[in-house]
């Protein structure tokens, strides 16, 4: 439940719905149909996305160590992993919930591994625009606060001493 | 990600993905802790049991033993962080491999510093950040910001955090294999930033004990001089 419905939901404690409330948390509900097909539809093209993903940082950046070699694994993982949480947390319409499991704690692997702000930015950037390549603008439109929520979040890491990427 | 061997000449720090789950931030909420209000109980996602404590507890904790022990309390709050310290190791080991599918010493080294710096985020300790720079140099260093006991006293003139100095030599001991010591060399209750520790092996500690008004940098510039 996201953080606005769970509001509402604790200043409805000891009576009944109003109307109001009950027609959100309706609206809410009725959303989900529509969510799910977005998520089915970035589930069929995973693979695709993410590959893309990878070919163009190898591109851009072909001396990085995090992008070929046993690094290049963990990588795809990476951008794999922040995928599918950001479908959950559209599927939820749960930013915080985003923020919780996934982006900060992402960070704080990112900056350990002395990755530049800068491919951060780009590796998460080009995720939101593969997944708008590849699946439709209904779909895109419902992800993309969180898509962008990633190259916001991750890409906060400080200048590396030495960098990985 | 054994640092301590002394025929190891590099630290293995290349990401090892094969095995490893497609997983997010175990410590992250909702989910990590959940109470049962009918036994009046609050565990962790492994089941352990956790209370809650007020820095009001760990103050009066520190400043009764303080009070009835004199200068033997210093050890004795070492000795308690440095027990304590092991057992969230071999916890948090155990927790790291059933979430990730590896053994602990086999996560890439950036994946261990997140998730631990993580444990200690989500259990109210401050949020820390951990320097493997030096690790070739057989030295580890560890920066906190509000420090759980630093954060909370009067400023003074003396480190206060020898409890969490010795949970972080109990953790690394268990971590690294080597029993291995730590000193706290900044303290955010003296005025510093944030507080800071140094862990290695204990003969190199040893002469710097009493380090009196030296910093980090200098503890540090003078441990990298020394050899074992």
């Amino acid at each position: 439940m996201n953080s606005q419905l769970q509001s509402l939901v604790r200043g409805a404690e000891g009576r009944y719905f109003h109307a109001d409330e009950r027609r959100a948390l309706l609206t809410q509900a009725a959303s989900l149909p529509a969510r799910f097909q977005a998520a089915d539809q970035v589930q069929e093209h995973e693979d695709v996305i993410v590959q893309a993903v990878i070919e163009a940082m190898q591109q851009r950046y072909p001396e990085s160590s995090a992008i070929k070699g046993p690094a290049l694994a963990k990588t795809q993982n990476d951008v794999q992993l922040v995928l599918r949480f950001n479908v959950q947390a559209m599927i939820l319409d749960h930013m915080r919930w985003l923020d919780e499991k996934v982006l900060f704690w992402l960070r704080t692997v990112l900056a350990a591994g002395n990755f530049s702000p800068k491919f951060s930015r780009d590796c998460f950037t080009l995720l939101r625009d593969q997944v708008a390549k590849h699946t439709s603008p209904q779909t895109a439109a419902l992800l993309q606060p969180y898509l962008d929520r990633n190259i916001e979040v991750l890409s906060e890491l400080p200048e590396p001493a030495a960098t990985s990427a | 990600m054994d640092l301590w061997r002394q025929d190891q000449q590099e630290l293995e720090m290349e990401a090892n993905t094969e095995g490893l789950l497609l997983k997010g931030n175990y410590f992250g909420e909702p989910g990590y802790i959940e109470h049962d209000l009918r036994k009046g109980t609050m565990q962790n996602r492994a089941g352990v049991r956790m209370l809650a404590l007020t820095d009001d507890f760990l103050l009066a904790f520190c400043n009764s033993l303080e009070g009835q022990m004199g200068d033997r309390a210093l050890p004795v709050l070492k000795a308690t962080g440095r027990e304590w310290g092991r057992k969230a190791a071999e916890q948090f080991a155990a927790q790291m491999q059933q979430h990730f599918g590896k053994a602990l010493l086999d996560l890439p080294m950036a994946m261990f510093s997140a998730n631990l710096a993580q444990a200690f985020e989500h259990h109210g300790w401050g949020t820390f950040q951990f320097g493997f720079s030096r690790y070739d140099r057989g030295l580890l260093t560890v920066e906190v910001e509000t420090p759980m006991l630093g954060a909370s006293v009067r400023q003074g003139g003396q480190p206060v955090e020898t409890l969490l100095a010795g949970f972080l030599s109990g953790m690394f001991s268990v971590f690294s294999g080597t029993e291995l010591d730590c000193l706290q060399t900044d303290c955010f209750s003296c005025g510093a930033d944030r507080s800071r520790f140094v862990i290695t092996v204990p003969e190199r500690l040893q002469p710097l004990a009493g380090h009196g008004r030296k910093n980090h940098a200098d503890v540090l510039a003078a441990l990298e001089q020394t050899r074992v």
